[in-house]
């Protein structure tokens, strides 16, 4: 018989998992938070809710807990469209200054990867300074090797012609017998940070922000601190963008003006600048 | 007046675009209920999907933004490349986890979510279509007490989606495209 948590057990539960992690699971979605903890205790073959907690006290398990809990982007060049117009704001702003760029929360590589591909085709991969933030340690080394599965490749191929790309997209992976690698030198501007966006905030201010798709798992009003942590490192005049279905609403509406509906690309007004 | 049903939702595959066109042309305008719709769909095709079915329909269709809260007499149409789900306050939530059932967003997770909060509220369509998706949600519903309408096999262009189900729980009714446009209409 599967575990299986009432509302009561499911708040219990995600209040101990955010003190023994560190993450906020007291704030995701709960039919999200039931869902993948019902796969992952099906995973493992748990059938009491206490062989979780007992898991997750050692610390290797419990990255691979925070690991399985952090949802993938899951493609390269994901809505081309946006990608386009970001090729296009970076090489605008390459020709007057250097450019920072936060991912607040990295899960899987792609967006990041997409990112620095872009940067390499243009010429302006010495001009970027990449922050990246995660939560777990499981999942970084790979990305930090640059590690792409191969199965999805099609979709990113698919992808990455909707984008208009200037060279063949295999060129910037290596091939080896677990997969794909992003070429080396491409990671060169990129620090990594743990810590989970208010935990992981950069000391500069930045250019662009990529949180897309990110806070779909949290809770409407948790939303708002991930907001104000964006908005605290955005420069005036800098973009911040969403996945597509995600919106922002009042107040932060009014400090940001969307440029891009259907992409969800939202700019910090300037006349807010300190 | 208090209602009976909180919602409807319709999940279909190949072959259900003309199906639903049709039932939210005929449906009454002033249907009182929620419609949320899980269609299989090309995931890099964004727009014309909720342009095409809002040409013919007598409701508003639009695609929920995440956290959007559920309007009675709207249809809800569920974003390609997203998984569609109802949250446990009753507004939409949408995910990016891993594709059920080679689908993304899959009528299985629409239809289970729906069924835990809705419950006996609601009604679940599951239409025309070529793979197994939607089945165990129809079954979430059918355990739930909802009512369970699955489109008559004979009348669907790819018969695989309700066949499975029917293998699976016994419906409410077994329905024509007509027969459900009846069946939803006398609620309104």
């Amino acid at each position: 018989m599967a575990v299986n948590y009432n509302i009561r057990e499911l708040r219990a539960l995600s209040e101990h998992l955010t003190t023994v992690t560190g993450i906020p699971f007291d704030q995701m979605n709960q039919s999200f938070l039931k869902r993948r903890l019902n796969y992952f205790n099906d995973k493992k073959g748990f059938r009491k809710g206490e062989q979780l907690i007992e898991f997750i006290m050692k610390d290797e398990f419990k990255e691979e807990f925070i690991a399985y809990m952090t949802i993938p982007v899951s493609e390269l060049f994901r809505d081309a469209g946006l990608w386009r117009n970001i090729r296009h704001y970076l090489t605008e702003l390459a020709f007057v200054s250097e450019i920072n760029v936060w991912i607040p929360q990295v899960s899987s590589g792609e967006e990041l990867y997409t990112l620095l591909i872009i940067a390499k085709e243009e010429g302006i991969i010495d001009k970027l300074n990449v922050t990246v933030g995660y939560s777990s340690n499981y999942k970084i080394d790979c990305i930090q090797k640059g590690y792409l599965r191969a199965k999805r490749m099609d979709t990113n191929l698919y992808n990455y012609k909707r984008f208009e790309g200037k060279a063949a997209l295999e060129d910037y992976f290596d091939t080896k017998e677990d997969g794909l690698y992003l070429k080396n030198n491409l990671m060169d501007g990129v620090k990594f940070k743990k810590g989970l966006v208010t935990a992981g905030q950069p000391d500069e201010k930045m250019d662009l922000v990529l949180f897309r798709n990110a806070m779909l798992y949290y809770k409407k009003d948790y939303q708002s601190i991930f907001k104000n942590a964006i908005d605290d490192c955005l420069k005036p005049g800098g973009l911040l963008c969403v996945g597509v279905k995600e919106i922002l609403p009042s107040p932060f509406s009014d400090r940001f003006e969307c440029i891009d509906q259907k992409e969800k690309i939202y700019k910090k007004f300037k006349a807010l600048m300190d | 007046m208090k209602l009976k049903y909180k919602a409807v939702v319709i999940g279909g595959s190949a072959g259900s675009f003309s199906v639903v066109s049709k039932i939210l042309s005929k449906i009454d305008p002033k249907f009182p209920l929620p419609i949320i719709l899980c269609l299989h769909r090309l995931k890099h095709v964004r727009s014309g999907l909720v342009e095409g079915i809002n040409l013919k329909s007598n409701l508003s269709v639009v695609e929920p933004n995440d956290k959007e809260k559920i309007v009675a007499g709207k249809v809800y149409l569920a974003p390609s490349n997203y998984h569609l789900f109802i949250e446990f306050d009753g507004s939409f939530s949408l995910s990016t986890e891993e594709p059920l059932n080679h689908s993304r967003p899959s009528i299985d997770h629409t239809l289970s979510s729906s069924s835990y909060f809705f419950r006996e509220k609601m009604i679940g369509v599951l239409l025309t279509g070529a793979n197994k998706d939607g089945a165990k949600g129809m079954k979430d519903i059918a355990d739930k007490k909802g009512i369970t309408l699955v489109q008559d096999p004979d009348t669907c262009d790819v018969d695989t989606m309700p066949k499975m189900a029917l293998r699976m729980m016994t419906p409410t009714k077994v329905l024509s495209p007509d027969g459900i446009i009846d069946y939803l209409n006398q609620l309104a």
